[in-house]
């Protein structure tokens, strides 16, 4: 693993207006994702996790602009991503690409499978006529498809193999950092297993980067080297997935951990988080996470926690470890 | 490992593409194929009919026959006719008027007439339809000065829609000349109203499918993705109300006809044929009764076939 990193998001926020008025003026502004940084190696997975509603989703395609964020910086192998022109960030969006959680709504019901993995070669002219086919052909294989499928539409496949498509569409413009967008969420579990297995053996191959946004745990386990723990569009906790499942710190992860099902029915009843998630467009004072935090401190309502490097790969927002820690290091959250 | 639900087997080459799919379900509809079926013998009638009566004229719509007023359907032409003017078997078919002018051979220029402006002025309001429909849903949130293009293009759409359509067709024709043309372009001008409002629907709700997204993320062109991504997806329900927009267009013809704005003679049209005929209507039943029947039966198919189209493009009735 190289140690430059390939993706760095510093400070990325989206606040979306709520119901303009006449004028345009917004009533409110749902902050959807409110100062988030994170970085991604080449040929590494970091994912992200939270639950529903933490801002996960809006996160990836922000990086991708596919929602315009509000502000921060994205730069992606040194580039700028969010001051790109038109015309560069096509050229750009090459090197990045997205697979969908939903398998249905992710693929055109009127192109057929070669023509969603082939469009984008023939269209930046990358490859055209058989050479085309060939490359669509051995995209098809590489992801377990068999290449006769590609004048098929995509509602003759399940989802499973539809996911396929979606990756081999993805993979079609050999891309260097890939955003799965709970790209194995709505799979059977023993096809999770076979995309997830899919998706490592890719990134062997073509040393791929992953961001893969997730709310499942035992996913992120099989596929992550490092986890980046989300709250209210906010990260709470970065650290090695190890460390993460061995050492969690903030009370939400550990919150999240202990709610996890474990395959095993000797195990302890999980602590259910008490309460719901907070709206978005009035987040809590303080630190956000304070309303249902079983260890709150008394001015956990007042002061928004700084970043706090326990570890050298071990980073939290709680004023639990305010004191415990060594000098934080606001600027970074991962070593 | 992971090949498993590839299902290597089944490598038939049998493809269902979602137009198959409409197509196969669509001739389960018994009315909807009786419509498609009418409307292609009265495409065919039409085509003859521009080509006998205009082109190599064996039915001539135009001769007057003083000798021959008000002939009931079936009746054989009057002795005293010069042989120049006789219709085609010496009979009339479906009688004549009171100038004695065939009537087969009216409604057969008719026809052709009367479909054309059905056609036309349905694809003039197709085309504005889905252009300002189109711009609106996709271009929504871009800004000329205070207020959004999408604002701009519904809120005209809707003082379109509050405006009584058929006077101000009649506004516009009484000071147009009343050509054919100008009254095509009038109903079509006059009808997109609907077709924006779902097209910029469908538009509104395709440019959130992760299937576009993925577009934008590999970079495709905005005309790409708007003609080959999401037009494709927004067409079905415009071909619906266009199916049913024909028959519309042609009631309005034959509307304007009947008060005497419409198709002016001698052209001929089922509406003027049907308004002349309304003078005569006790001596005469034929010359009210054929054209109002044709227009009957014209708009029942284009509507048994726009009702089959609805169902066999719905979601629920498709099987995935």
């Amino acid at each position: 693993m190289s140690t430059a990193a390939l993706l760095e998001v510093r400070d990325l926020a989206k606040h979306f207006a709520l119901r303009r008025g006449l004028l345009g003026r917004p009533s409110g502004w749902i902050k959807a994702v409110d100062g988030v940084s994170f970085h991604v190696r080449e040929g590494e997975t970091l994912a992200l996790v939270g639950e529903s509603g933490c801002g996960k989703t809006t996160t990836g395609r922000a990086v991708l602009r596919l929602i315009e964020p509000s502000s921060g910086s994205v730069t992606f192998d040194g580039q700028e991503l969010l001051k790109l022109n038109a015309g560069d960030l096509q050229r750009m969006r090459r090197d990045i690409q997205i697979v969908f959680q939903d398998p249905y709504s992710s693929l055109n019901p009127r192109m057929t499978v070669g023509n969603i993995v082939g469009e984008a070669l023939r269209v930046h002219g990358i490859a055209r006529g058989a050479e085309l086919n060939e490359r669509v052909a051995h995209i098809l294989e590489r992801v377990g498809l068999s290449p006769d499928f590609r004048h098929r539409y995509a509602h003759e496949f399940s989802g499973g193999q539809r996911q396929r498509v979606g990756i081999a569409r993805a993979l079609a413009m050999a891309p260097r950092f890939i955003v799965c967008d709970e790209a194995v969420s709505a799979l059977d579990v023993s096809i999770q297993a076979q995309v997830i297995n899919l998706l490592k053996d890719l990134q062997d191959e073509y040393r791929l980067a992953y961001l893969f946004i997730t709310h499942d745990l035992n996913v992120v386990r099989h596929i992550a080297q490092r986890v980046a723990v989300m709250y209210l569009g906010r990260i709470v906790e970065t650290a090695g997935t190890d460390e993460l499942f061995d050492n969690p710190r903030h009370p939400y992860t550990r919150a999240l951990l202990a709610a996890n099902p474990l395959p095993d029915p000797s195990s302890p009843r999980p602590r259910a988080l008490r309460g719901d998630v907070p709206s978005p467009l009035t987040p809590p004072p303080g630190c956000a996470f304070h309303p249902r935090c079983a260890e709150a401190l008394a001015h956990c309502d007042r002061q928004t926690p700084t970043w706090i490097q326990i570890a050298r790969r071990h980073g939290v927002a709680c004023h639990l470890h305010q004191n415990t820690s060594r000098q934080g290091d606001d600027e970074i959250p991962d070593g | 490992m992971h090949a498993q639900d590839s299902s290597t087997g089944s490598l038939i080459a049998h493809t269902e593409s979602p137009w198959r799919l409409f197509w196969q379900l669509l001739q389960r509809d018994r009315l909807a194929m009786a419509g498609l079926g009418i409307l292609l013998a009265l495409a065919v009638v039409a085509l003859l009919g521009k080509a006998t009566t205009e082109w190599l004229v064996i039915f001539d719509p135009t001769t007057v026959r003083l000798v021959d007023k008000f002939r009931a359907p079936l009746s054989e032409a009057s002795a005293l006719l010069p042989d120049a003017d006789r219709p085609l078997t010496g009979v009339y078919l479906l009688g004549t008027d009171e100038l004695g002018r065939d009537v087969f051979a009216r409604m057969l220029q008719g026809s052709f007439v009367s479909m054309s402006i059905g056609f036309v002025a349905v694809g003039i309001s197709i085309a504005v339809g889905v252009v300002l429909g189109g711009i609106a849903g996709y271009y929504g949130e871009v800004r000329i000065g205070p207020v959004t293009v999408d604002t701009l293009i519904m809120r005209f759409t809707d003082a379109m829609l509050c405006i009584p359509i058929f006077f101000l067709i009649l506004v516009v024709v009484a000071l147009l000349p009343a050509s054919i043309y100008n009254i095509m372009i009038v109903i079509g001008l006059t009808r997109w109203m609907g077709i924006s409002r779902f097209v910029r629907a469908e538009f509104l709700s395709l440019r959130e499918q992760d299937f576009v997204l993925a577009a934008r993320a590999l970079g495709l062109p905005a005309y790409r993705i708007i003609f080959w991504h999401m037009m494709p997806n927004a067409m079905a329900p415009v071909l619906v109300t266009a199916t049913i927009g024909v028959a519309t267009a042609i009631l309005t013809e034959s509307a304007l006809s009947f008060l005497g704005f419409g198709v002016q003679p001698p052209f001929a049209t089922w509406g003027n044929i049907l308004a002349d005929g309304k003078n005569f209507i006790f001596d005469a039943p034929w010359l009210f009764f054929i054209p109002g029947f044709a227009i009957f039966v014209i708009v029942l198919a284009f509507n048994l076939l726009g009702e089959g189209m609805r169902e066999a493009l719905n979601p629920k009735l498709q099987r995935r």
